[in-house]
């Protein structure tokens, strides 16, 4: 008895050692990779049937054959619904399910479509009109524009997003001031086909919201069907679920194994260049970038510099770089003492190593910032005005005016960024020559978030993209008095004027004058050390074309195309 | 048997309150606002209040803490503040995966370490001793990311004799039907050997990694006692006695010396149900470790203090499953009889 059970347990553990050098020999990876890339991805999960479903129409549509690709992305997808905060990865995912009324028109730069400021209508509508004064918008929705569950697109559906973006518990009303949006009064379906917004102050801004996939429609009787009292806009059902109003239709989004498989939406009646996508959720980027290289994946996103330099000299893989306005600084809180001095402030900023961050950390893939509006920002003023460069001696002096002398003071960097920690070491060593004892504190992001939203952090990174790339936008949220992520808790009485007229300012030589004088101000006070604008860079395989740059650097999977 | 069994139970009742308890308080000490994570970057200070109402964070510590006591008693762990899922069935789903990783790696570990040890041991001091000797040490002292990069690098990468880190099965592949999660199993059941092989060929490397590191404890712990052994009174006895040496190795030696190495063993498995979060995310493994990786992250509390319990859970009942396992091991053992000697 006992002799033939360490028999068969002997035999169990051979079998599985021998699985184990069959798997060594079982074939290369990409082999297994390409076959299952062919195959029909399988719905397995969240996805349900949309409620009041019809048999889906056959307009549109994919290219016949067209190749499934595989993306992977830097984080997990944890959430659909549009219109609350989530991962980028979701950002990424609902940009392919929600598609905004108007969209940019774009030109190819080194092989990237880059996106102009030029808005015309997307492909669910018909036409897309802002009247000259700009308080009045007229969407013609696009009559063979579907749901992918076979709805029509209607006006009604564009108008529920609204009201949903206005009244819903989401944050994107917080966003609406910026183009004159208030209440839900100002929304009016006209009929069917056509919605007209009234905002209540004409904005440069309108245009460029409307490409945010924050717009994208919702599906109003779904949404309404999936309603509850305690959730009257139905934020739980589409927590998991999707009716795709945008390119793609959602056939499987599995948590656990961090894949997410699109297919093209048939009732989009727009271009879809590829048979579909695979998300894929590679947490480290070490591996992403292996992958890739070995072509197991198509597209890597959230590469780091040092990566993306090494991947530049790999003859299977496109490195694609385009100048953002991604800024990163070095925020100094001004109510904590001696950074309540601006003299200190200034002398912190003489002594950055700017040219060694770009160089150093970000290996090339950055452009200077200047100010908090990047060189690579329109109306952006470092040509005109002194910005600050690295000068140690002037440093010094400004320490030394100040009366503050020597001190140590803490240097709070995320866990998360690897860049920011090396940027920290290059600042702490600067900070040393003129006298300032910078003590670097890696915390984990959840830490650091929470100290630096109680504003308990004295010297601090932070990154930030505006959506829309507008300067009084982006100063809104960073320098304006009270604004909740005014982590450097600056204030200053004029500028906060200058942003509130310049926003809704249309006119493009007011709206330079306007914000080279905020740009002066912000210098003279250096509330920030602009450290760098990040380039927004994707890599991908030697066969995969297409890949876009929006407004928003969300990743476009519509335009992906793979082969020919 | 019985007694003790009602014993045993009581102890582990009582343990794993100890552990709710440690757990929910050294989780709630923990620096970070889970509600500021979730709430983003456009967050004002009513949306991040609203978030911690709609989560409870709001409430005194010993309300939140009786109410988290009462759900677990429910096999209720709470909501993820992440994913606004049910922390259980967010355990559950991906435990098997781990588990599914757990057993083999500890099977490959026990395959090295066992003969490896028992081989050592009857031929101390010779070679074969010494490369023992030096795999344990190498296998003590690796850290286990640096060895999974080194394995990804040149098994994957270098030579590509194994599929990269992506996940379990290739990208686009549907998995088998579920009846245990395993699906190197599930793939059997279901007849579907292409899966099955596939699911063996995404297991070998973290299993590689994994086995490597864990052999060592359980090699130099089967070596050690087989010394123990074979230097006893009794196995001096069965030499002089003109008993093969095999049957003094593997008879006496080995067998007396299964108590400790089936101990090293379970604190092995102990250790890897809840200690593989560096593996599952250096290769994008989808399990418990990985979840807790991402927890940890956005200091999602529930989904956090969920995963430390079920892994304090698991551990106790692996612990119970040993002491029984002594009894069949060992017939000099009856549970809830005193030894004598």
């Amino acid at each position: 008895m006992g002799r033939s059970k360490i028999i068969r347990v002997r035999s169990f553990a051979v079998l599985v050692a021998l699985g184990l050098v069959a798997a060594a020999c079982g074939g290369g990876a990409g082999t297994t990779t390409t076959e299952a890339q062919g195959e029909a991805p399988a719905t397995t999960s969240a996805t349900q049937p949309a409620p009041g479903g019809e048999e889906q129409p056959e307009t549109g549509g994919p290219e016949a054959e067209a190749p499934v690709i595989v993306v992977s992305l830097s984080t997990d997808v944890d959430i659909l619904e549009p219109h609350t905060f989530r991962t980028t990865g979701a950002y990424a995912v609902t940009r392919a399910l929600y598609q905004p009324p108007a969209d940019q028109v774009f030109v190819e730069e080194g092989g990237v479509r880059v996106g102009t400021s030029e808005v015309v209508a997307s492909p669910i509508l018909e036409s897309y009109r802002v009247s000259d004064d700009g308080l009045e918008a007229t969407f013609v929705m696009n009559p063979d524009a579907r749901f992918d569950n076979g709805d029509p697109i209607t006006a009604g559906d564009l108008a529920y997003t609204f009201r949903r973006t206005i009244e819903g518990p989401g944050y994107i009303g917080l966003l609406l001031p910026f183009i004159g949006i208030e209440s839900s009064d100002q929304i009016e379906v006209v009929d069917d086909r056509t919605l007209v917004v009234r905002p209540k102050v004409a904005s440069s801004l309108f245009d460029r919201f409307m490409t945010f996939q924050v717009f994208g429609p919702i599906n109003q009787a779904v949404a309404e069907a999936n309603a509850t009292p305690d959730d009257p806009w139905a934020f739980e059902y589409f927590t998991n679920n999707a009716v795709s109003s945008g390119p793609y239709s959602l056939v499987e989004f599995d948590r656990d194994r961090g894949q997410i498989v699109l297919e093209p939406n048939p009732g989009y009646p727009g271009e879809v260049a590829n048979g579909g996508i695979i998300v894929r959720n590679i947490p480290d980027a070490e591996q992403r970038a292996l992958l890739l290289q070995r072509g197991e994946i198509d597209v890597a996103v959230g590469l780091a510099p040092r990566l993306l330099a090494q991947l530049q000299d790999d003859p299977n893989v496109n490195v694609y770089t385009a100048p953002s306005t991604r800024s990163v600084f070095l925020g100094m809180n001004v109510d904590i003492a001696p950074l309540d001095n601006k003299l200190v402030r200034q002398a912190i900023s003489y002594a950055v190593p700017y040219d060694a961050l770009l160089d150093q950390v970000m290996f090339g893939f950055a452009s200077p910032a200047g100010t908090l509006i990047p060189s690579t920002m329109e109306t952006y003023a470092g040509d005109a005005i002194d910005v600050y460069t690295t000068d140690l001696e002037r440093a010094r002096q400004l320490l030394e005016e100040s009366g503050v002398g020597e001190f140590s003071i803490e240097l709070a960097v995320p866990q998360s960024s690897k860049e920011q920690q090396q940027a920290a070491v290059l600042i702490q060593d600067n900070l040393r020559q003129i006298g300032i004892d910078a003590q670097i504190n890696v915390l984990p992001d959840a830490d650091y978030q929470g100290r630096r939203n109680n504003r308990e952090l004295p010297l601090f990174f932070h990154e930030w993209y505006s959506w829309g790339d507008d300067p009084f936008y982006q100063m809104t949220f960073l320098l304006k008095c009270g604004q909740f992520t005014n982590f450097a808790n600056y204030c200053n009485e004029e500028l906060d004027q200058i942003i509130a007229e310049g926003t809704f300012t249309t006119d493009p030589v007011k709206r330079q004058e306007l914000s080279t004088r905020a740009q002066q101000i912000m210098l003279e006070d250096a509330p920030h050390a602009w450290l760098w604008a990040a380039d927004w860079a994707v890599a991908t395989g030697k066969d995969i074309s297409g890949v876009t740059k929006d407004f928003t650097e969300v990743p476009r999977f519509e335009t992906l195309r793979k082969g020919g | 048997m019985r007694r003790y069994l009602i014993k045993r139970a009581g102890i582990s009742v009582m343990t794993m309150l100890g552990i709710v308890i440690v757990v929910f308080f050294i989780v709630r000490v923990l620096p970070g606002d889970a509600a500021a994570v979730r709430a983003g970057p456009y967050a004002t200070a009513e949306k991040i209040a609203q978030i911690r109402a709609k989560y409870g964070l709001d409430r005194p510590l010993w309300e939140q803490f009786v109410d988290y006591l009462a759900g677990v008693a429910r096999g209720d762990f709470g909501v993820s503040v992440r994913t606004d899922q049910p922390v259980l069935g967010e355990l559950l789903s991906r435990l098997p995966a781990s588990l599914e990783l757990a057993v083999y790696s500890v099977l490959v570990a026990t395959v090295i370490g066992v003969p490896f040890g028992i081989v050592a041991a009857a031929r101390q001091g010779t070679w074969v001793d010494v490369v023992a000797r030096v795999f344990a040490i190498l296998g003590s002292s690796m850290a286990l990311f640096w060895l999974g990069l080194l394995m990804i690098y040149f098994f994957f990468f270098r030579l590509g004799w194994f599929p990269g880190p992506v996940d379990r099965l290739a990208v686009g592949t549907p998995p088998p039907p579920t009846v245990t999660g395993f699906y190197t199993i599930d793939g059997a059941l279901a007849g579907q050997w292409e899966v099955v092989a596939m699911a063996f060929r995404f297991l070998a490397l973290p299993v590689l990694t994994l086995g490597f590191v864990l052999a060592a404890p359980i090699l130099k712990m089967v070596r050690s006692s087989v010394i123990e052994t074979l230097a006893s009174d009794y196995v001096r006895t069965a030499r002089a006695m003109g008993v093969s040496p095999r049957t003094v190795l593997f008879v006496d030696g080995f067998r007396n010396a299964l108590l400790p190495v089936t101990t090293t063993i379970g604190i092995v498995f102990g250790y890897m149900l809840g200690g593989n979060i560096i593996v599952e995310y250096l290769f994008s493994w989808p399990g418990v470790g990985r979840y807790a990786y991402e927890a940890i992250q956005t200091n999602d509390l529930e989904a956090l203090q969920g995963f430390v319990i079920m892994v304090g859970i698991l551990y106790v009942a692996l612990n119970v499953v040993i002491d029984l396992g002594y009894a069949l091991i060992d017939p000099r053992i009856r549970l809830g009889r005193k030894v004598t000697a």
